[in-house]
């Protein structure tokens, strides 16, 4: 009997003793729960912002090809034309008469009419290549994609085409460009072009004249020579014109967070380490605007051969010698890839790391 | 003694309700992947279909529509000039049933837009 009360005393302290177990383990069961629920919640977003970024990266790269191409289409109407006018010049203008002057009047008519159908054609060129009229515009059609793939990412978007230091920032590429009656300059544009400044033209005319009633004039041939602003060449064989875009922002989504300092598992519900970011790069390709100066001796006629006229005409052709195609479309391409040839990528995203207070390893950005 | 006799079956009645509760939990958290998984499926599919069509999609390309920014085989050549454009790809999966249940429907659309 005495040992009655110890008994009774253990059984008391007993008490309860289950109901701790059950709450501590229903507390880890919902933490669990909520972090399941966290994860799902975060990866669907993740795979959201990615797809948005893919998207609104090609979106942007989709419509600075067309730019690119209505770029080729305008080029090849300036070499159109320039063809034209020589071979007006072969087939009708000399000959015409004798007139012991050692012009042409008729074919300096010519020329002064194709210099005149010319500029308007630069001009469009120009305003084409405008980088406000090709790059802005398809930087807001990227944020627009970005729209509508997810909700709120509009402002969440970034291009690093906007960044300071960035190969395709507005002023790291220059259109040169002059006109032969209305003016020349430089703007930035969507990617390097120079103007083919002195294509020659030239004529063969009769000037000799012998004798007083020009009964026998000389044919002087291929002079003298004028020269065309004409069509615009690449500076380098390559340009970088590269699209990378960024989609970062905290969903919106309420998380479960389980609240205690530093939230769960060193995240936050108000934000800040519960960021996600996706990139993507997109980059035109496959087409041509024109020849390029390394690449294509007829890029800048002055040091191409002179014009001849007759069969085997050394008139460049449009496709073939300048190597304008009308074939720009939109590829995603990987981060990674512009480690093998060219630097943009890489250079941006080490640039944006820093932007974020880290260096990235670019070795990362596969997907 | 008596109280000893009491307590003989305590252990396994908590068992036995708790491991409802635990069930409930990892049958949750399996639905929850379920869905997961399902909308990953919708929203790759979804992309790859605005951007692809179905060409690579192969029969995983059922439930999904749309008009494609590839065409023939390649990616679609840009019309030039500054024409609006909108591709979009839309796909749709369920999640596994859940218990009484059926699975949950995801519908997911992927726009490639100028406006």
């Amino acid at each position: 009997m005495s040992r009655l009360p110890s008994l009774l005393g253990r059984a008391r302290r007993r008490a309860g003793q289950a109901a701790v177990f059950v709450a501590m383990i229903l507390f880890t069961l919902v933490i669990f729960l909520a972090l399941a629920t966290n994860i799902g919640i975060v990866v669907n977003d993740k795979i959201r912002m990615q797809n948005t970024a893919d998207l609104a990266s090609y979106a942007a790269a989709y419509s600075e090809a067309q730019v690119l191409n209505n770029l080729v289409y305008l080029n090849g109407m300036i070499a159109d034309t320039v063809s034209q006018c020589r071979s007006t010049l072969v087939s009708s203008s000399p000959y015409v008469d004798c007139l012991c002057q050692y012009e042409s009047p008729v074919a300096e008519a010519v020329i002064e009419a194709c210099k005149v159908a010319l500029d308007p054609l630069i001009l469009q060129f120009v305003a084409a290549a405008n980088y406000t009229a090709s790059v802005t515009p398809a930087l807001q059609r990227g944020y627009s994609t970005a729209e509508a793939n997810f909700e709120g990412t509009r402002s969440q978007t970034s291009f690093m085409e906007t960044l300071p230091g960035s190969p395709t920032f507005m002023g790291q590429y220059w259109i040169n460009y002059s006109t032969h009656y209305m003016g020349g300059g430089s703007f930035p544009a969507i990617a390097s072009y120079t103007q083919a400044n002195s294509i020659q033209v030239n004529y063969a005319h009769l000037t000799f004249c012998p004798g007083p009633n020009c009964s026998c004039c000389i044919p002087y041939l291929y002079y003298p020579q004028d020269s065309f602003r004409g069509w615009f060449y690449k500076d380098n064989s390559d340009p970088e014109i590269w699209v990378e875009g960024r989609v970062f922002g905290t969903p919106k989504k309420q998380f479960l967070d389980v609240q205690y300092s530093g939230g769960y598992f060193g995240a936050s519900a108000t934000g800040g380490d519960d960021l996600l970011y996706a990139y993507a790069v997109a980059k035109p390709y496959e087409g041509s605007v024109g020849p390029t100066v390394t690449g294509n001796p007829n890029a800048d006629w002055t040091i191409g051969p002179l014009y001849s006229p007759g069969p085997g005409s050394l008139m460049p052709d449009k496709e073939g010698d300048l190597g304008m195609v009308e074939e720009y479309r939109a590829r995603l391409a990987g981060l990674n890839e512009a480690l093998e040839g060219g630097s943009a990528p890489t250079d941006l995203a080490r640039m944006d790391g820093a932007m974020l207070g880290k260096m990235w390893n670019v070795a990362y950005f596969k997907h | 003694m008596r109280h000893r006799r009491i307590r003989r079956a305590q252990s396994a009645v908590e068992v036995m309700l708790l491991l409802p509760v635990v069930m409930m939990v990892f049958i949750s958290m399996y639905y929850l992947w379920s869905i997961t998984f399902a909308a990953a499926n919708c929203h790759m599919r979804a992309r790859e279909y605005a951007l692809h069509g179905d060409t690579y999609l192969g029969g995983r390309a059922q439930g999904t529509s749309g008009s494609a920014a590839l065409q023939g085989g390649d990616y679609r050549k840009a019309e030039r000039g500054l024409t609006s454009f909108e591709f979009s790809g839309s796909s749709s999966d369920t999640s596994i049933d859940g218990v009484g249940t059926s699975g949950v429907n995801l519908q997911v659309t992927a726009v490639i837009t100028s406006n």
